[in-house]
């Protein structure tokens, strides 16, 4: 066990170079030249050659990889050119709300799907089943800079209950942990449906019937239980995805993360902030993925390595 | 019930193909061109989704659009599978260093979360609908890849197989004849799947303004121009994506209609 441990989080550095590797070579091998793009063909020599000398690009490209990879490793990812900050004091700053954001995402997803997986396989063939499930295929197909603004129009402009944007309160958290929870309560609930179906047919759940125990303590007591282990390795699985999905669901909601970070140093040509963000969801993509690979494997008797 | 399901699935998308080939002759208007006075104009009659911030036809727009999200699909779909299946192929069946720096490739590719790399990728370029197929295909073809890869690992020591190698049939042939048609099922679900996901990053990128060129109708780009309306004509947003919807749906409808069919289990 230890020894698959400490591979998988070995195997993790040369992943973790190569990711960086192409977040580089990204930059440097899409054509056109990043003076153009930053300051435009007009600007004027002196100033062209100066962002140049900045951003390092009168360098050979395999130095500028060196320099690059040797300030990585001791956390340097550059300057912002839009503000003069370090783009890990920027990271810093705005990870925090990602991570809130993420996990209200996560536990509004888990209180829907769970119960309504269960209901819909204790109601297997119902039209309550059926509902369910195409609630769930509606769910997994809307894309979620649709629902947003829908879920924005009814709740806070016709309804007037919930704010539109910001990060004042508790409630103005509501809207945008729907809009990214809801493909993953989609996935989720149709996830536990089937592996609800497949306990529930189990030879344990007949017998626990057969004993004379209700209806309600077999399915949560007994199958349950059983059914939940494929669905937390897929929670797991789905942290990191919803890092990365929240990039859109906070330039909709105006939310201070790392996703609104992205986006606006995009359209401001903030390079070296664009390479920084693009490689902190990515790092940190690999390595919840990772540890939740190990964790599952600790806890689950059943995987003997 | 579950046959309904990839029933409905072929016939939303059979429809929209049917769209997206007569656009020209189903569309009411010129999807481009501008009438101010009919600016944010509701749904009315003569122009049924109404008109957006330049006054243009939002139904002949979206009518448009279908061309863009499915054409680019396709290529994005078509050109992944074929390169993913080439390489799937030469990877599980030659098996040793070759299989190796092929998991070594697929593996780096696989640790970024698609939309992510997508979007890390369209920063630095201009929009244009070839550079978002590319942008598309430079990952697309690595679940396909994959997929393949285990089929022929699966596949390669099996009767049939080795009877080919016995009676000297070339390695192209035991690939393209026998192992190929052996995988399809997998590989049509696959695609399927593949289709919704591509239209829906298409779609992201676009409402980014990362996707394809500003003036070309783009369901994603709508929807953003529609966001910024939001108060003032929520028509704007609302049409296009319900396109969006009804085509991912069918795909994924089809996708799980497929699934059924091709499993051994659910016959």
């Amino acid at each position: 066990m230890r020894s698959y441990i400490i591979r998988r989080v070995l195997s993790l550095f040369p992943i973790l170079f190569l990711v960086a590797t192409i977040v580089f070579f990204i930059h440097h091998i899409v054509p056109g030249d990043p003076v153009d793009l930053i300051i435009g063909e007009q600007a004027l020599p002196a100033d062209r050659a100066r962002l140049a000398e900045d951003l390092g690009l009168n360098e050979p490209v395999l130095v500028q990889y060196k320099d690059y990879l040797g300030k990585l490793a001791s956390g340097d990812m550059g300057i912002s050119l839009y503000d003069g900050m370090s783009v890990a004091g920027h990271l810093r700053e705005r990870s925090g709300a990602t991570l809130l954001l993420a996990c209200a995402a996560m536990f509004i997803s888990i209180i829907i799907a769970i119960p309504a997986g269960i209901f819909a396989a204790v109601k297997k063939d119902s039209v309550w089943d059926s509902a369910a499930m195409l609630a769930a295929l509606i769910g997994i197909s809307v894309p979620n800079f649709w629902l947003g603004p829908v879920l924005i129009l009814v709740f806070s402009v016709h309804l007037g209950i919930l704010p539109i944007s910001g990060i004042d309160s508790w409630t103005s958290l509501i809207l945008p942990s729907v809009t990214l929870g809801a493909a993953l309560a989609a996935m989720l609930s149709r996830m536990t449906r089937a592996s609800m179906i497949g306990e529930l047919k189990a030879d344990y759940v007949t017998t626990a019937k057969a004993k004379g125990l209700s209806p309600r303590k077999v399915v949560l007591k007994h199958a349950l239980k059983n059914a939940l282990n494929p669905i937390v390795t897929i929670i797991g699985l789905q942290v990191a995805t919803l890092l990365a999905g929240t990039i859109i669901t906070e330039k909709i909601f105006g939310w201070p993360g790392i996703g609104t970070l992205l986006l606006d140093s995009i359209g401001r040509r903030d390079y070296p902030v664009v390479q920084g963000a693009v490689l902190f969801i990515s790092f940190a993509y690999v390595v919840i993925n990772t540890t939740v690979d190990c964790v599952y494997k600790a806890f689950d008797p059943r995987i003997r390595l | 019930m579950r046959k309904w399901i990839s029933r409905i699935g072929v016939g939303v998308i059979a429809v929209l193909v049917l769209v997206a080939i007569f656009a020209p002759w189903i569309a009411p208007h010129d999807p481009n061109a501008y009438n101010l006075s009919l600016k944010f104009a509701p749904p009315h009659a003569g122009y049924w989704f109404g008109n957006d911030a330049e006054g243009r036809d939002i139904l002949s727009r979206i009518i448009f659009g279908t061309r863009v999200s499915l054409g680019i699909g396709m290529a994005v779909v078509g050109i992944s599978l074929v390169v993913g299946c080439a390489a799937g192929l030469v990877a599980g069946y030659a098996g040793g260093v070759i299989d190796q720096i092929f998991l070594f490739v697929t593996d780096t590719l696989l640790a970024f979360p698609s939309f992510l790399f997508a979007l890390a990728v369209a920063a630095f370029l201009e929009p244009s609908v070839i550079n978002i197929i590319i942008i598309l295909c430079l990952k697309g073809w690595v679940s396909y890849a994959r997929l393949v890869r285990g089929q022929a690992m699966a596949l390669k020591n099996r009767e049939f197989v080795l009877a080919e190698r016995a009676i000297g049939a070339s390695r192209r042939r035991i690939c393209v004849k026998h192992l190929l048609p052996n995988m399809a099922g997998p590989i049509i679900v696959n695609a399927s799947f593949g289709m919704a996901g591509v239209i829906m990053i298409e779609s992201a990128l676009s409402f980014l303004g990362l996707g394809v060129p500003v003036d070309t109708p783009s369901w994603g780009a709508m929807i953003d121009q529609g966001t910024r309306y939001l108060l003032v004509a929520s028509h704007l947003s609302i049409f296009p994506g319900i396109f969006i919807m009804l085509v991912v749906l069918g795909f994924n409808f089809l996708g799980d209609g497929l699934r059924d069919r091709f499993s051994p289990r659910g016959r």
